[in-house]
């Protein structure tokens, strides 16, 4: 049994819950069941609910005692789905109440995954609760070991489970998937297996062992488990790291001097306890590889707090990170990188712990290629294979932007849009119309290229992926195929939806059938003609001659230099931007908002010239919106729709500015999509000059951002101007208020520092 | 353009993928990651502050 070192104990945020203690598997590699601990003959078989309210009171004082910023209470057994629908609920009800009272919490369960139901992930959604599943590969290499009692595999139950948790109401409660490795798989069928469920996140197990129960190493291979991962690591370079694997990331971040993020790597503090069904504190469930009883500590929630764990000599060790090491280890070149490997894997009777892993020259040989191959990688990265402009963050937080990084930026958008609607197909299932597009796709990309390039299209896409957005429409598919087919010129049948009597084809025009007209339509296109035949009989139109014909507004090209915006009055995505939009424009407002446009752009031309390349290259759509009944500005950016802006009809110069303020959104919006500017987990809020309310980080971002850019249009237009000194002193304060969060991320603080720097260089 | 190398602090290396494939050839994957980014607003940012336990989260 563990002995107390007596000293100041150490802050513990990992919590594994053993809220059930049996299986419906019975895998013959489980280190809970089939391994040197046998502990669990003799434990309940579930945790009374009795044991779990002292648990997790234990677990709150214990964050009170040390102000832990966040605690992780891990769902675990056994199988933590045979506990029921009902009795999860009430469990994850009695641990949240506390915890959450104290601390923030985050859940995690971790399952195998044959008991997963739609009951089951209402519940856990409900508490908002992750749910990462083991899966040992494809059918064969999960079927090797995890069976049922009975013989027979369980492959297809896990499968059916994963397929819940890829589904829209459930695609948040997946974690990830957990792979205890077999070296008599085949790496690559494996990883190949792994990534057709789509798991945000994949982790790679080493079978437990130990010095007296070494790994299974069949043939002559030295070190079979570094080739294996090696093969699969190569693998996953090469496809461009299409999912997160813990493992590697804990390799190349270590090979850094940074954390490892694992238990398997690194010499990170540890700092998990297991809590099981019976109340009893155990060590690290690995342990129980090692010896009958390892895990134990002898002290239970029930008796003692959390930080008599945390005393024991067997954990106060962990937290000593190298210099807890065996000596070979502190001796190695590589020990900031392997960290010793897992602590169970060092086990040696008469030695104990103080041992290097018994997977120590697999580990060597793992780290040894994953440096090498990562180097590699790198250095034959070229952008078009991903790699990221050096200035692109300093470009775009200069306020400006020039036209390769703002076209890198509308690259990247188009990409994003790709995938989106890709996703939008995998989730909902292929319609013929998006046979039509991905044919036309092969004959004629230019023509879908241009039409994937229409704003709304990712605003609808990401509308059909978002969980409780209602049913898909998938229809928009259609108007997309329609419209890239009369591009193509092309002929086309498709069935497309009738909005209040408007179809649309993205960027090609709009069809406005009678108003009040709803319903599934058949558009035929052919040699410059339409036919839309709909609940109501069938609208034709002719391409050739639009002016002749009331029904066809062709898209609206306003130009501008040598460049120029679409007027969007037809499109049904449009609408996303908070404000209600126009409808179709008469002549009149057609011709003035021709004008405002024209005049605004020179506007900006000769005031602020520095933001006219940005526009020029990434502004491709202008909505109009119905005015302010107050004649209030009205403006808008909308998140999902990037080229985009939408307005109520103002005169030039407040255009001028309009423009120039909300497409600062949309490149900040973009410069998010790719990469952290601030932890999304951070709670801070800062108050800023222009909303009463504390605002939360991202918001303050935005704000700062596109105030700053109003703040040098008035600038340059009166440098007295009042409007000037409102704008730049509620920058200079948002940006002060943003500096003292504890947000930004190293990218975000540059960020911050470069429009300080800006905003400085205006005053001097 | 100077580059420097993408991350996984950076979604820009599975976009480079999907930009140069037919849309009926994009990888599910690489789809998928991309949803949990801009759909599900999953975080870019490698947590490995503290040895997590070896589960599949």
């Amino acid at each position: 049994m563990p002995v107390s070192a007596g000293g100041v104990p150490h802050p513990l945020s990992q919590f594994v819950l053993k809220v059930h203690g049996r299986c419906d598997l019975s895998c013959d590699h489980c280190y809970v069941y089939e391994h040197a601990d046998q502990s669990w003959r003799t434990k309940p078989r579930a945790m009374s609910r009795d044991v779990l309210r002292a648990a997790v009171r234990r677990i709150a004082e214990h964050a009170v005692a040390h102000a832990l910023p966040l605690v992780r209470v891990i769902v675990h057994g056994g199988e933590p789905l045979l506990l029921g629908p009902q009795r999860m609920d009430d469990y994850l009800t009695e641990i949240r109440g506390p915890v959450e009272a104290v601390t923030r919490l985050e859940l995690t369960l971790q399952t195998n995954g044959v008991r997963l139901r739609p009951e089951m992930c209402d519940v856990l959604l409900r508490h908002g609760v992750r749910v990462g599943v083991s899966l040992d590969g494809d059918r064969a290499a999960n079927d090797l070991h995890r069976r049922f009692a009975n013989g027979s595999g369980s492959f297809d139950h896990v499968r059916a489970a994963l397929a819940l948790l890829r589904s829209r109401p459930y695609r948040e409660l997946y974690a990830g998937l957990l792979c205890t490795i077999d070296v008599r798989n085949d790496p690559e069928r494996v990883y190949e297996a792994l990534l057709a469920e789509q798991p945000p996140r994949i982790d790679f197990l080493l079978p437990h062992a130990t010095w007296d129960d070494p790994p299974l190493r069949p043939g002559d291979d030295p070190t079979p488990y570094a080739t294996w991962l090696s093969t699969i690591h190569r693998r996953w370079l090469a496809d461009g790291r299409p999912v997160r694997v813990r493992l590697f990331e804990g390799l190349r971040s270590t090979a850094e001097g940074g954390p490892s993020g694992s238990e398997q790597l690194g010499a990170d503090t540890v700092d998990v306890v297991v809590i099981e069904t019976d109340g009893r504190y155990e060590q690290a469930d690995s342990l129980k590889t090692a010896y009958d009883g390892a895990p134990a500590t002898g002290l239970s929630v029930l008796t003692h707090p959390v930080d008599d764990v945390s005393r024991l000599d067997a954990v106060a060790v962990r937290q000593t990170g190298v210099r807890g090491l065996s000596a070979i280890c502190r001796e190695c070149p590589v020990v900031r990188q392997c960290g010793g490997g897992l602590y169970a894997h060092r086990y040696r009777s008469g030695h104990g712990f103080d041992n290097p892993s018994v997977y120590c020259a697999d580990l060597r040989a793992l780290i040894d290629r994953s440096n090498e191959e990562t180097t590699m990688h790198a250095t034959t990265q070229s952008e078009a294979s991903g790699a990221v402009p050096t200035d692109l963050v300093a470009r775009i937080a200069s306020g400006f932007g020039d036209e390769r990084t703002i076209g890198w930026l509308v690259e990247q958008q188009r990409s994003i849009t790709r995938a989106l609607l890709y996703a939008t197909i995998d989730q909902h299932g292929a319609t013929p119309a998006w046979r039509t597009l991905t044919d036309l796709e092969a004959d004629h990309p230019d023509s879908i290229r241009a039409v994937l390039a229409h704003p709304y299209v990712r605003s609808w896409a990401v509308d059909q992926l978002r969980p409780g957005s209602g049913p898909a429409t998938l229809s928009y598919l259609g108007s997309l195929a329609a419209a890239a087919a009369v591009r193509a010129g092309t002929p086309v049948e498709v069935d497309v939806e009738i909005a209040d009597g408007v179809v649309t084809l993205p960027t090609v025009g709009t069809l406005h059938g009678p108003p009040g007209v709803n319903g599934p339509a058949r558009l035929t296109a052919e040699q410059g003609k339409l036919w839309v035949a709909g609940p109501e009989g069938t609208i034709t139109a002719d391409l050739a001659h639009p002016a002749a014909d009331a029904a066809w507004q062709p898209a609206r090209w306003v130009p501008l230099d040598d460049w120029g915006v679409r007027l969007e009055d037809g499109d049904p995505a449009r609408d996303c931007h908070r404000w209600t939009p126009a409808g179709r424009l008469d002549a009149a407002a057609e011709r003035a908002w021709r004008s405002a446009l024209t005049e605004a752009w020179r506007w900006i031309r000769a005031e602020v010239p520095g933001y006219a390349p940005a526009l020029r290259t990434g502004l491709q759509v202008v909505v109009p919106l119905r005015p302010d009944p107050s004649g209030a500005q009205r403006a808008s950016t909308a998140r999902d729709a990037f080229g985009s802006l939408a307005a109520a009809l103002t005169g030039p110069e407040d255009l001028a500015v309009l423009l120039v303020h909300e497409f600062q959104h949309a490149k900040l919006g973009a410069l998010l999509d790719l990469c952290d500017l601030y932890d999304a987990r951070s709670e801070a809020t800062v108050m800023v000059g222009w909303r009463p309310d504390p605002r939360p980080v991202e918001a303050a971002l935005q704000g700062v951002y596109a105030h700053a850019a109003v703040a040098d249009v008035w600038r340059v237009r009166d440098g007295n101007d009042q409007s000037y000194a409102k704008y730049l002193r509620w920058t200079t304060d948002a940006i002060a208020a943003l500096r003292g969060t504890d947000a930004l991320t190293p990218l975000g603080a540059e960020f911050v520092d470069t429009m300080a720097a800006t905003v400085e260089g205006w005053e001097s | 353009m100077k580059t420097v190398n993408a991350t996984t602090e950076t979604l820009a290396e599975p976009l480079a993928a999907i930009g140069s494939t037919p849309l009926r050839d994009i990888r599910a994957e690489q789809a998928a990651r991309v949803v949990r980014r801009i759909v599900d607003k999953e975080t870019l940012l490698r947590r490995l502050d503290v040895a997590a336990f070896q589960s599949a989260h």
